[in-house]
């Protein structure tokens, strides 16, 4: 209790479940329910190393970013991680271009949304023909008048989601593990591990990388979590482990089900397919129900997310000042989300699910690799107010190839998202020069963390 | 409960904690500020803030607005010469606040604050089993200021125990008569109930001011926000678990 002069305090009110379900249920999403079946068409069997390889190099980043959480427990952390270490520029770019991640991956997951709808659809012959974009389009639009409103205990729902698709996905996997072991008495299909060579192993590890974005969401959320130093990088690896885990499992078990070739054939929808040949209508319906948690959950989590990272510009001046006001009505950063909400709703219209899912990846590796190396960078150079209470293993190792891995994975991508994507950082980069020379006060950028008195 | 812990609650000032929802402005109805004259409050200012904003996004743009909300509340009471000290704190869940400072500060009860014109009668309902420690200090406290009729009422939902449940009562009313409350002011009775509920909703519009035990049904946090929605009295939650 202190006299009125004091500053508000901030309620740390997420243990360490809110903050694992908060990484579980933003990472698992489109990815799985969208990729398996593209996956194996690129990569065979040999997909599930992809999915690995992403979880290797998603665990190098988890542990950096716990670090450095712990040591600047800001909203919108991710892009003062970066700005702290890397100075104010670099700062900024990776900020805009994590808005932007963000927008691609929401959209993404709600074009997943609507291919799953879709699929719902005619499942029940219900002769609907409304295209997967224009589903994906009006969910966006619903979800930002949704988080514009402002929603209590939406926490719990969260909860339940996450608990849905956990079961869900569990029962799949237990299930597809026995009949891979043929204890269901069914022959599996045979095949070479890696048919396309190498090469497609990291073309694919790129594309499905996007499996695994938002796990940084938790570190965003770093002011408001009980015992940080505890809580963070648990949250962070487990959700990452557990993630990897799923991922990979499920690629084995779809593949050695149908044959990389068959489940190419089946498209985005391929393990509603895997589902209905271990129960039937049952199994079909349960995976159709978990896509569509999935999606929904991951989009609405990469909006707020979005919107996070727009206030953090804001606030350190590199957007006008008016774009993180609060709505006196419903107590939320109206123009914000709006910010995310648009932009999500638009690219939908033109873009197609790889495309989206890549140059999402794109922006999130290069902000990824940037946290290791700021990482990196802070333990060396140790400045006076750089004490993580939770101190990453293996330096100075795991932040160099963390980050080495995360800009690697660029490359792998399909030269129309690496275009895209460089060009978001490009004018991301042109926004924060024009900004920047407009202002004399030079006031933009994050305040020296050195100097700040909290 | 050891024979020292018992003595430290009975000792010592009542720690009554008030906490104030913002955004929003609360008016602390004078009879209300007389009935806390002799307690040391505490109030805790509640910025509830949605999950789409930041708690720490929200108090840059209104910590000024929510730190007066509670100067206006605090001043009521200082010029009635009560001690008070505040806290402001953003929260997107205030029933987690609210039990952490709670237990913080060794709160003895907590005070939701509805406009009332005088405190004449008081409600106070009781539950078989309820430590009766708290409860009594908070009485003495509250109802010694213009000696206001204090009814004491337990639901039972069965007739088994019967004898027992009087012999408790009857032990609680002595005791209030220790503590300082005159015979003439207590009355009490114990009711069969099948939904306590309802029945104390529908008791509570004539009285003034309900005291409830907090009991462990109450952990229920809805069941609270509930009662005292409805009740439309201010509402006197004693914290007999802690």
């Amino acid at each position: 209790m202190g006299s009125q002069q004091q500053q508000g305090q901030l309620e740390r009110t997420l243990g360490f479940g809110e903050a694992f379900t908060i990484g579980i249920g933003t990472m698992i999403g489109a990815g799985i329910f969208i990729f398996p079946g593209i996956a194996a068409g690129r990569a065979g069997l040999a997909a599930s190393v992809s999915f690995g390889l992403g979880a290797v190099v998603a665990l190098m980043v988890a542990l950096s970013v716990a670090e450095l959480a712990t040591a600047i427990p800001k909203s919108g952390g991710t892009y003062y991680f970066v700005a702290e270490g890397l100075g104010p520029a670099v700062g900024a770019v990776v900020g805009l271009g994590l808005w932007w991640g963000l927008v691609f991956a929401s959209a993404f997951y709600l074009v997943g949304f609507g291919l799953y709808i879709d699929k719902i659809t005619a499942e029940l012959g219900l002769g609907w023909a409304v295209s997967s974009q224009t589903i994906g389009i009006v969910s966006a639009l619903l979800l930002t008048l949704v988080n514009i409103l402002g929603t209590e205990k939406s926490g719990e729902f969260q909860n339940l989601i996450v608990g849905s698709l956990l079961t869900i996905l569990a029962i799949f996997v237990g299930y597809g593990l026995l009949d891979a072991f043929g204890v269901m008495g069914r022959a599996t299909v045979p095949e070479d591990f890696a048919p396309h060579g190498i090469w497609p192993i990291f073309t694919t590890a790129s594309l499905v990388f996007t499996s695994y974005l938002g796990f940084a969401g938790i570190a965003n959320m770093a002011g408001e979590i009980e015992e940080p130093s505890k809580n963070l990088p648990r949250a962070l690896i487990g959700s990452v482990a557990l993630a990897g885990a799923l991922y990979v499992v499920t690629i084995l078990i779809s593949t050695s089900a149908f044959g990389s070739e068959r489940l190419a054939e089946l498209g985005e929808t391929a393990l509603v397919e895997v589902g209905r040949s271990y129960l039937g209508q049952v199994g079909a319906v349960a995976i159709l129900v978990g896509g569509l948690l999935a999606t929904v959950s991951s989009a609405n989590a990469s909006l707020m997310g979005s919107s996070r990272s727009v206030y953090a510009l804001s606030d350190d001046g590199i957007l006008p000042g008016w774009v993180s006001e609060i709505n006196e009505s419903f107590g939320t950063p109206h123009a914000a989300i709006v910010s995310a909400g648009i932009p999500i709703a638009a690219i939908i219209l033109f873009g197609r699910v790889e495309v989206l899912a890549e140059v999402a990846s794109f922006l999130h590796l290069v902000l990824y690799g940037l946290m290791c190396v700021s990482a990196w960078k802070l333990r060396n150079e140790a400045p006076d107010w750089y004490n993580p209470s939770f101190r990453a293993p293996g330096h100075p190792v795991v932040p160099l190839v963390g980050g080495a891995a995360s800009f690697g994975l660029i490359l792998f991508m399909n030269p129309a998202s690496q275009v895209i994507g460089a060009g978001v950082l490009l004018a991301a980069w042109g926004w924060y020069e024009a900004n920047r020379r407009c202002r004399t006060d030079e006031s933009i950028g994050p305040e020296p963390e050195g100097d700040d008195d909290e | 409960m050891s024979e020292e812990a018992e003595r430290s609650i009975l000792e010592g000032e009542t720690r009554v904690l008030l906490p104030l929802q913002l955004p929003g402005d609360v008016d602390l109805s004078p009879a209300l500020v007389e009935v806390l004259g002799r307690a040391r409050v505490f109030v805790l200012g509640c910025y509830v803030v949605p999950e789409q904003t930041s708690p720490e996004h929200a108090r840059s743009q209104f910590e000024d607005d929510a730190q007066a909300s509670i100067e206006r509340v605090s001043a009521v009471l200082e010029s009635a010469d009560i001690d008070v000290e505040t806290e402001l704190v953003f929260t997107p869940d205030p029933a987690h606040t609210i039990d952490r400072v709670s237990d913080n500060l060794r709160i003895d009860a907590l005070l939701w604050v509805e406009a009332v014109e005088r405190i004449e009668n008081i409600l106070t309902v009781v539950s078989p089993g309820v430590e009766y420690d708290r409860v009594v200090k908070c009485l003495a406290t509250v109802a010694t200021a213009g000696n206001p009729a204090v009814e004491l009422i337990e639901f039972a939902d069965n007739e088994a125990d019967e004898t027992e449940r009087d012999l408790a009562l009857d032990g609680l009313v002595a005791r209030l008569e220790d503590a300082g409350l005159q015979a003439a002011q207590l009355d009490s009775e114990s009711r069969i109930s099948t939904s306590p509920r309802e029945d104390l909703e529908e008791m509570a519009g004539d009285y003034d001011l309900v005291v409830l035990a907090y009991t462990a049904e109450m952990s229920n946090r809805q069941f609270i926000d509930d009662v005292r929605r409805r009740v439309g009295a201010p509402v006197l939650i004693v914290r007999t678990e802690s």
